[in-house]
């Protein structure tokens, strides 16, 4: 299992490591005045489709890649295997992400300094973090899954729908917690249907 | 292990409303090299990857070391060393990195062993797949393969694209490689003299539908042409492969008993009748090509 999550990773880690950038410049201005908190969620949803992206299309190009198939691993533990490089994948730009823009907004409310020229104004609310990641997380999956499909062109517009639907339910729901909870959910069954076409698709 | 490492029983597959196989039934036996051959699209292809369980067949089976192959245990795929076809690779990565990727997800990989076989067939190992030529992504495909120590070897018409000089290096590398240790050997091909070199038995299929399954001696010596100087043969003439007619002739390439067969003919008034013994490129062509036809037209 351990080679194919290895090899996974080195692939997508081109993307990872743009994407790390990507999240840390993100953070950076949503600490700048006048930065809105919905700024920072879209960039997350663009950054997930873009690792649903390139791991549904390596998805679709792994279907016909038996000399990788051909290996001495259950069907599933090889698709989890995938599926855990992609999630890795996501994490690290999540958690770049939150760990700049908590780190720069607590430095500035804790020394009065403004360590960055143009200040902190505001800082990350835990409900709000979680569904920044949760955001990230149902992006990646559904698109994921939506691309791994045979029909390329309808599945991730369907799929892709469901996180921006999650977005705009998480302003009509009580708390972040409860949209982060909904996207979580629908991330988890996406990845699980996911594992199990793919897996069954090997056999 | 089994004595039948390889076994199709009556294997259909289907792409939708195109019948790729149909009742594909036979047996490898242990520590013999078959080939299948077949034109592009006879069903080769798919027959193989039935039998390493990529594609769900629509109806029979495939064994391999004798379990069923939708349910191959995943050690026992680890006994199975396979060559896609198009000597499949991954492209971006170096010739190390795939070694060291097959040694860590194949148990019985030896790495010394791959890595002396890479310093004779001269493949750098510091250039990425990519760069490689056909021959030696051909080579290293097969010495990937091979370093594992599999118990079955399936070879996806290993030597395509590679011209003469490369073939036959090829060729002696994966005879060389594989008569080592007695592996049993199924491989597709379309190049028939290295069939003939090779291979203790052959299965021919036309169209998804195995008409040959022998030999290589035994279809030699039991399918010949005959040229005589009929218009139409006798309606009785049976094992007929393929019937071409020419002016003033007939050549007919027959399954069976020669006396039997030219018997027939003089007995239908053919006053000369020659009897060839064909190499298997012109069996491959008479089984692929010619339909049996009505004999008597």
């Amino acid at each position: 299992m351990r080679p194919v999550f290895a090899r996974e990773i080195a692939e997508l880690a081109p993307l990872m490591i743009a994407l790390a950038l990507v999240c840390g410049l993100v953070a950076v201005e949503s600490v700048s005045p006048g930065a809105d908190y919905d700024g920072m969620l879209a960039a997350v949803i663009v950054c997930g489709a873009a690792v649903g992206l390139v791991q549904g299309g390596l998805d679709r190009w792994r279907r016909a890649d038996l000399f990788f198939k051909h290996r001495p691993v259950g069907a599933i533990r090889f698709e989890l295997a995938r599926t855990l490089a992609g999630f890795a994948v996501v994490l690290v730009p999540i958690a770049i992400l939150l760990i700049v823009h908590q780190t720069a907004t607590a430095d500035a409310m804790r020394d009065g300094v403004k360590w960055l020229p143009w200040g902190a104004v505001r800082q990350l609310t835990d409900g709000e973090a979680l569904l920044v990641g949760a955001a990230f997380v149902c992006t990646w999956a559904s698109v994921r899954y939506g691309l791994s499909r045979p029909n390329v062109w309808i599945a991730p517009l369907s799929c892709g729908a469901l996180p921006v639907v999650c977005w705009a339910m998480g302003s009509r729901l009580e708390t972040h917690e409860e949209g982060a909870s909904l996207a979580l959910l629908a991330s988890v069954v996406f990845l699980t249907l996911n594992v199990i076409d793919l897996a069954g698709d090997r056999r | 292990m089994s004595a039948t490492p390889i076994r199709f029983e009556r294997l259909t597959h289907d792409y939708g409303s195109h019948r790729a196989l149909h009742d594909l039934t036979l047996s490898v036996p242990e520590g013999s090299i078959y080939a299948l051959l077949g034109r592009n699209g006879a069903g080769k292809t798919t027959a193989l990857k039935c039998l390493l369980g990529f594609q769900t067949p629509t109806r029979g089976r495939a064994e391999l070391l004798g379990y069923n192959s939708m349910d191959l245990p995943p050690a026992e795929r680890g006994r199975i060393g396979y060559v896609a076809e198009g000597q499949q690779l991954i492209p971006w990565m170096t010739v190390n990195g795939l070694v060291n990727l097959q040694a860590r997800s194949f148990p019985g990989f030896d790495r010394e062993r791959c890595h002396q076989w890479l310093d004779r067939l001269g493949l750098p190992l510091k250039r990425r797949v990519f760069r490689l030529s056909r021959g030696m992504r051909a080579q290293l495909a097969l010495a990937l393969a091979l370093a594992t120590h599999p118990s079955v070897v399936i070879l996806d018409d290993p030597a395509m694209g590679l011209d003469a000089v490369v073939r036959r290096e090829f060729l002696e590398v994966m005879i060389e490689l594989i008569q080592e240790e007695g592996r049993t050997l199924l491989f597709t091909s379309h190049i028939l003299q290295d069939v003939e070199r090779v291979a203790d038995r052959v299965g021919i299929l036309v169209d998804g539908v195995l008409r040959v399954d022998a030999s290589v001696e035994k279809l030699k010596s039991s399918v010949l042409r005959y040229r005589c100087d009929l218009e139409a043969g006798p309606a009785e003439l049976s094992g007929v492969v393929a019937t071409r007619r020419m002016p003033g002739e007939l050549s007919l390439t027959v399954v069976g008993a020669a006396a039997e067969v030219e018997a027939a003919l003089r007995a239908h008034g053919a006053t000369s009748v020659d009897i060839e013994r064909l190499a298997l490129e012109d069996l491959f062509i008479d089984y692929t090509t010619y339909k049996p036809g009505e004999v008597a037209a």
